[in-house]
């Protein structure tokens, strides 16, 4: 019902947002019932769980993208320095751990790795990701570890020690 | 004040297109298909971000909204770009085509060769479509 | 300026339409096309401020969707042959299987 509710509200925002339409009550009624009847299509493909509606997700996440968007332009810079000078370049197919418990978790890390140009995520495992570098620095980065803590910070519970953030700097 | 975030937002601008050139660039440029997405998607990310953003700081918010459309076109592009990068790698390697690495040789590591699937929900559909039973949960009217 | 913009994105559009053509894998196909679309979008938006028409927009918006869309489409159909999955094109129908 949690799931219900939220991606309802979700959806009334992104339809409120989209049409612009603050006033009228015949088009706003019509805006409620276009999300509701998306609620109920997701709840007969059976998507309404924490897989497809991740409201589990702490704000924590607040504090992690920013500092993704920062490592985006950092590795933004890098590939297009290979593309200038090819001759640089050295990619690298290679498993590097994964710590999160949850498949969301992991989603968001793997998904953060694709993001940051330069690397790939090619398969996931239970406790490990394949990834696919450009430069095989890129590989070394990912099996210190950093993103990989920052994003098991992101999945966990409000209350848990922040151990991605400090030694990164 | 309005120059100011005029020069600003045509610097964005320019800067993300060349940043949309670089990749195409590089999709050109290097050697296999696996060293071409990571140029591509130099393009979704700093390159479509920074057209966006210097959009975004020429029209605000606006009386139609625009802001919004620019700010929700930049969030579906990241959320939707690595799902398609990561399908797309998979699928390459899945289908026998072997990383290109410097000297030729062979990359360091290969897929798992369990089923890649890990939760079984294709090889759910698979074993059901065979054994006839196709539906995971009975139909509502009996 | 957004002219200039709208130049530089013109040129990406043509290296990548060169890679579509060129690309000796199905899949340096899909990521030309892939890389095809982003920058459509791009330039719906650029066109949409030009010409001060902000529909323009909706259209980008929606063509960010489709976009990515069309290509886990195209690559299950490059992957399965079918539309419908694994297993769909060996005569077995989904609906049929249960019929008495």
């Amino acid at each position: 019902m949690r799931h219900a509710i939220s991606l309802f509200v979700t959806l009334f925002v992104l339809w409120l947002l989209l049409s612009g339409h603050w006033t009228d009550p015949l088009l706003l009624t019509l805006g409620v019932v276009s999300a509701a009847l998306t609620v109920f299509v997701a709840w007969r493909m059976e998507g309404l769980d924490h897989e497809g509606v991740p409201i589990n997700v702490s704000v924590h996440a607040l504090v992690y993208w920013p500092w993704l968007l920062g490592q985006i332009v950092l590795a933004n810079l890098a590939v297009a320095r290979v593309i200038l000078a090819p001759d640089r370049m050295s990619p690298r197919l290679d498993w590097i751990p994964a710590t999160q418990r949850t498949e969301v978790g992991r989603v968001i890390f793997a998904n953060s790795i694709t993001l940051t140009p330069g690397t790939i995520s090619v398969q996931l495992d239970q406790r490990r990701i394949l990834v696919h570098a450009l430069e095989s620095e890129g590989i070394d980065d990912l099996k210190a570890g950093d993103m990989d803590r920052r994003a098991t910070w992101v999945e966990s519970p409000l209350h848990a020690e922040p151990s991605g953030r400090g030694d990164g700097a | 004040m309005s120059l100011i975030l005029d020069i600003l937002s045509w610097a964005c601008i320019v800067v993300g297109g060349i940043f949309c050139l670089l990749s195409g660039i590089g999709l050109l440029r290097l050697p296999d298909v696996f060293t071409r997405m990571h140029a591509a998607s130099l393009g979704d990310t700093l390159g479509a971000g920074l057209v966006l953003l210097g959009l975004l700081l020429q029209a605000g918010i606006g009386a139609d909204l625009v802001g919004v459309k620019l700010i929700l076109i930049l969030v579906f592009l990241l959320f939707t770009s690595p799902v398609a990068t990561h399908a797309l790698a998979h699928a390459a390697l899945l289908d026998g085509i072997v990383p290109w690495t410097r000297h030729g040789r062979p990359p360091d590591a290969r897929l798992a060769p369990e089923d890649p699937d890990e939760d079984g929900f294709l090889a759910d559909a698979r074993d059901d479509l065979e054994a006839g039973t196709t539906a995971p949960r009975p139909p509502q009217e009996s | 300026m957004i002219t200039t913009g709208c130049l530089f994105i013109l040129v990406t559009l043509a290296l990548a339409l060169l890679r579509a053509v060129r690309g000796p894998s199905v899949y340096d196909r899909i990521v030309a096309v892939n890389t095809f679309g982003t920058m459509i979008v791009l330039l719906l938006v650029l066109l949409g401020f030009l010409t001060d028409r902000p529909e323009f927009e909706d259209i980008a918006l929606l063509y960010v969707l489709i976009n990515f869309a069309s290509t886990i489409a195209v690559l299950k159909f490059v992957k399965y042959s079918s539309l419908a999955g694994p297993g769909a094109d060996r005569g077995a129908s989904p609906k049929g299987g249960t019929a008495p």
